[in-house]
């Protein structure tokens, strides 16, 4: 069952929440992490834009500066430890008038003040990098970088856990009480004890902060849509190419992302919303974002379109101010030992490293924790059998049969690759968990191939009835049944 | 390194058929490659009837089809590599495969036949609005689910799209129990055929609704309710048309698209249209040595015609292997014009008797089909009915090109 | 009187036809090119036949199921009773193409013959 009683509990299994827990598993330490839905990194972690930010936009002097310059310096080595791809592509933030190139300018100061490195470039530059890409000038952050947010936080959730970290998934907290010196942690999946409590819940952290007397801030949902290009159109850019952002809109403008598996994101949108939970796409939105990244690359067209999905943002900033403010990373008011992030949005990504650093150096303050000389900080990843060279294909396929097996094709996944993510040290057993792992079902046939091969092998490996395989949560039954033979 | 004078890529009708035709034209260094464990392709999973009336005179459910293929390449002793699936394919018909039995296979072909068929337009290729749930399907893969594994997907199923397949499953899911609220269709008419209309969903009380598309779908991790909204002759939702109906699964039947992953990697050349290679009337390709046939190359309605294509191919692959001939350069280009979606083939020598495919974009009635060059019809066939749904076959004979001085000739329907 | 379109498939040509009817009685017929195509018309207003295509369960063989058809069509009011005999129904691996699964379903008079091979495991 677990254990029950813990040091330090991290609530919320996002970005934020694994960093944490897993810079918090290199001390002596019981620590908990607990997580409402199937998996981790199933909020805004897996919707996002997967970009390593270079600190331009973030206000001179702030929190949120710091963090992410401290991110944006180190990523490249936490993704090396845990086996995460990481790649250094750069940004073009391309003006389309004379008015975006002063804006340009203004961000070029803000952005060095910040210590990010940033250039101003004509039209030459821009058809020299970018080719397809129309503008009149951009600036250029040759340190912004591309990585791949939901493997990141299955690998900092997985290295927690093979640190002795307790990672509780379909876990909801529903109420936090205080007894003597400990909290009691209520939630569907039993009551936790602990001294310590990390609220990184995102767009739930407001309600979590409530049990601590934090009553300051409110989280606004602020939902962003995105397209998913097929690989076939990975040639279009080979940049981030962001547009100047408009005005107080709190987001960066709908840009175009290559991600780390040579899809193009177009996105997000900026939309407020009611409900923290309405993950839709709406008509409305997908049109624009056709639309507008049209406006900078032309040879976009809908047929590109492989999928759309959508991610919240977790602002505190309501929809009548708009922008962005600073992250909120503090001790509660009614308890030192109760540690509220709340508002942490874009750079969340770029952040976790710095915020995790900042958040356990609060701790060690209060606690003087000690280091525990059994960390093990390297993390291996699932072997991608498309990724290597032949030499290395062929010496895995001559040494185990389950690399001769392609079960998905546009991603060329093999067999033993899904064995392998049904496998995952945290216990995740359904479909979802082998898309975000072994990326079967993320191509431009969309599992319309490989659901049937992967259904197959998770009967094989899991022994389970064909109706309780499920997507993701509990609740999510893939089937509802046999077709013959079911009495 | 595996040397082969023929590579056919996929065992399907279209696969099956280009390998015999081959054999038949004198060939025994053939090798079809497929991925899945059988041969047969999609007719495995078809197993209702409907086919084969045109070939064999009678009707046949799709296992039985293919069957009649497969055991003819048993007999012939046709090498057939099941499991396998190629990873590369080169402009030099260098071919990259993978199967459980041998590992990674590197093979040079003199000649290479495209037919790998097709796949499904899924969610995202529509950007189908909502959430992102569990019991959501294309109709393809719903019914290899039922009638290779024996999988039920749900109970209370609403279907978009009616097109073919779509309207084979909504009978196969009542069949099995399942409740078939409706089948929704964004056009004002279905993309199916009458007879699956009729047979599919009339049968068994099914409503189709036309002019209908879903505009929302929610749940709690799996569907629970479709929101659909009537739309306007510009396909867009009217607003205050929209109504709920709760079901756990809704079924995508929108489309196919000819599967080219491979043949784009051998730089051929493909249709905007089709979503097929362009191809010369012998069906080979722009790349010398490559030919294509069946659902990769477009669309068909009945896998009869897929058979014929396929035997045209199979048999220009041997032409190709024995005398290396080069395509000749006197030849004409085939354009759709008003009222024509596409023609294949898209290239034609002015010496050969030439058969057309076409699709019309929409359904009509006492239609012309005319051929023109330089605005002289040089051809014309009334069809009292035309259907997008429905595959359009014409037979010309080279005495009409002969003469023909411009460089290209026109197909149109009015 | 009712009126319904109907496609005749007893050949290629698959001919639309527009019917008028009463009862059990053909009124108007309008579409069909062959004479055929009134006899399909008057079998579809008494009593339309299909020919049933599903699958059985199969024991120890290479899949797990068997596709099969009735080996004539049948009376559409019959399909489910001859579905139902389907439900649990489990035949032995090997089975050729055209082997008879199940003679006179639901005593309807036809045989459920298998449409595709099944080997041993």
């Amino acid at each position: 069952m677990g254990r029950k009683n813990f040091d330090i509990v991290v609530i919320g299994g996002g970005i934020v929440g694994t960093a944490i827990a897993r810079e918090l598993s290199k001390y002596k330490a019981g620590i908990g992490l607990i997580e409402k839905e199937s998996d981790v990194g199933l909020g805004a972690s897996n919707s996002n834009s997967g970009v390593v930010h270079s600190g331009f936009t973030a206000p001179v002097g702030s929190l949120k500066a710091d963090v992410c310059m401290y991110g944006n310096s180190h990523f490249e080595e936490v993704c090396e430890e845990l086996d995460v791809p990481f790649e250094r592509v750069g940004k073009l933030v391309v003006a389309q008038n004379k008015k975006q190139v002063a804006d340009l300018y203004n961000m070029q100061y803000v952005g060095s003040k910040n210590g990010a490195e940033l250039h101003i470039v004509g039209k030459d530059f821009i058809k020299d990098k970018e080719p397809f890409i129309d503008g009149v000038a951009a600036m250029y952050s040759p340190n912004s970088a591309i990585t791949s947010p939901y493997e990141l936080t299955i690998a900092y959730a997985e290295n927690a856990h093979e640190n002795g970290v307790d990672i509780k998934l379909n876990t909801e907290v529903l109420k936090i009480e205080k007894n003597n010196s400990k909290f009691i942690i209520k939630t569907n999946n039993g009551s936790f004890k602990t001294k310590y409590i990390i609220n990184s819940a995102g767009l739930y952290s407001d309600f979590i902060a409530s049990f601590s007397g934090e009553d300051r801030y409110k989280i606004y949902p602020c939902r962003g849509e995105y397209y998913v290009l097929d690989k076939n159109a990975s040639d279009l850019i080979s940049r981030l190419v962001y547009p100047v952002p408009p005005e107080n809109a709190g987001g960066y403008g709908i840009h175009l992302t290559p991600t780390v598996d040579g899809n193009i994101l177009i996105g997000p949108s900026n939309e407020y919303i009611d409900d923290v939970q309405n993950e839709a796409t709406t008509k409305e939105v997908m049109d624009q974002l056709i639309k507008e990244a049209k406006n900078f690359l032309p040879a976009i067209n809908r047929d590109l379109v492989i999928r759309s999905y959508s991610g919240i943002r977790s602002k505190i900033v309501p929809p009548e101010i708009g922008g962005f403010t600073d992250f909120v990373i503090e001790k509660s008011p009614n308890y030192d030992n109760f540690i509220n992030l709340i508002g942490i949005e874009s750079p969340g990504l770029t952040s976790a490293p710095g915020i995790a650093k900042y958040v356990v150096e609060i701790i060690d303050k209060m606690e003087n924790l000690q280091k525990d000389g059994d960390f093990n900080g390297k993390r291996e990843g699932i072997t991608k059998f498309d990724k290597l060279s032949l030499q290395k294909q062929k010496e895995l396929t001559d040494s185990n049969p389950n690399y001769r097996e392609i079960v998905c094709r546009c991603e060329n996944v093999t067999k033993q690759e899904i064995i392998d993510a049904l496998n995952n040290p945290l216990g995740v057993k359904n479909l979802k968990g082998i898309k975000y792992r072994a990326r079967a079902t993320m191509g431009r046939c969309q599992g319309g191939y490989c659901i049937a091969r992967i259904i197959k092998i998770m009967q094989e490996e899991l022994n389970l009835d064909i109706k309780d395989l499920k997507f993701d949560s509990n609740n999510s039954n893939l089937f509802s049944g046999q077709a013959k033979g079911w009495g | 390194m595996i040397n082969k004078e023929l590579v056919i890529i996929g065992a399907g009708p279209a696969g099956l058929a280009a390998a015999l035709s081959a054999y038949k034209e004198g060939l025994r260094d053939i090798l079809i490659i497929e991925r899945e464990n059988k041969p047969g392709g999609i007719l495995k999973q078809c197993i209702h009837d409907g086919f084969g009336l045109h070939k064999f005179r009678e009707v046949l459910t799709g296992p039985e089809y293919a069957y009649r293929y497969i055991e003819k390449v048993r007999e012939k002793n046709i090498e057939l590599l099941t499991n396998t699936i190629v990873t590369l394919l080169t402009n030099d018909k260098y071919i990259k495969a993978i199967n459980q039995e041998k590992g990674i296979m590197e093979i040079k072909a003199e000649a290479v036949i495209l037919a790998m068929g097709s796949r499904e337009r899924t969610s995202g290729g529509i950007s189908l609005p909502g959430d992102r749930l569990a019991g959501i399907y294309t109709a393809g893969l719903t019914q290899n689910l039922m009638n290779l594994h024996n999988i039920k997907v749900g109970e209370n199923i609403v279907i978009l799209g009616s097109g073919d397949i779509g309207l084979i499953m909504a009978r196969r899911l009542t069949l099995e129990g399942a409740n078939v609220k409706a089948v929704l269709e964004i056009m004002p008419y279905s993309s199916g055929l009458k007879r699956n209309i009729n047979q599919c969903l009339v049968d068994y009380d099914i409503p189709l609704k036309l002019s209908h598309t879903v505009v929302d779908v929610k749940g709690d991790y799996r569907l629970e309710t479709v929101t659909v909204a009537e739309v306007d002759e510009k396909l867009q939702p009217i607003s205050g048309t929209e109504f709920d109906i709760n079901c756990d699964t809704l079924i995508l039947s929108v489309g196919l698209i000819p599967e080219n992953e491979l043949s784009k990697q051998a730089n051929v050349q493909l249709d905007d249209i089709t979503g097929g290679a362009l191809v010369k009337d012998n069906l080979e390709t722009n790349v010398e040595g490559i030919f294509s046939c069946g659902n990769v190359l477009h669309i068909h309605d009945l896998v009869d015609y897929v058979s014929d294509e396929a035997e045209k191919a199979g048999k220009a692959a041997v032409e190709y292997i024995n005398s290396g001939e080069k395509w000749k350069k006197e030849n004409l280009f085939v354009e759709p014009g008003q009222g024509i979606n596409y023609v294949i083939p898209q290239v034609i020598s002015k010496e050969k008797d030439q058969i057309f495919s076409m699709r019309v974009k929409k359904p009509d009635t006492d239609k012309m089909i005319k051929v023109t060059c330089a605005g002289e019809v040089i051809f014309q066939k009334e069809f009292k009915k035309v259907n997008p749904s429905e595959m359009i076959k014409i037979n010309i004979k080279k005495e009409k090109f002969e003469p023909l001085e411009a460089k290209s000739i026109k197909v149109v329907a009015i | 009187m009712r009126e319904k379109e109907i496609t005749c498939i007893l050949c290629p040509n698959g001919c639309d036809i527009l019917i008028e009817y009463s009862g059990d009685e053909l009124l108007e017929i309008e579409g069909a090119i062959c004479p055929k195509g009134k006899e399909y018309a008057e079998q579809e207003i008494k009593n339309p036949l299909r020919t049933l295509t599903s699958s059985v369960m199969v024991k120890g063989g290479d899949t797990s199921l068997v596709s099969v058809k009735s080996n004539k069509p049948v009376p559409l009011k019959n399909v489910m009773d001859i579905m139902k005999e389907f439900e649990d129904l489990k035949v032995n691996a090997p089975i050729s193409v055209g082997d008879v699964i199940i003679k006179k379903p639901a005593g309807i008079d036809c045989n459920i013959v298998a449409t595709r091979e099944v080997k041993n495991k």
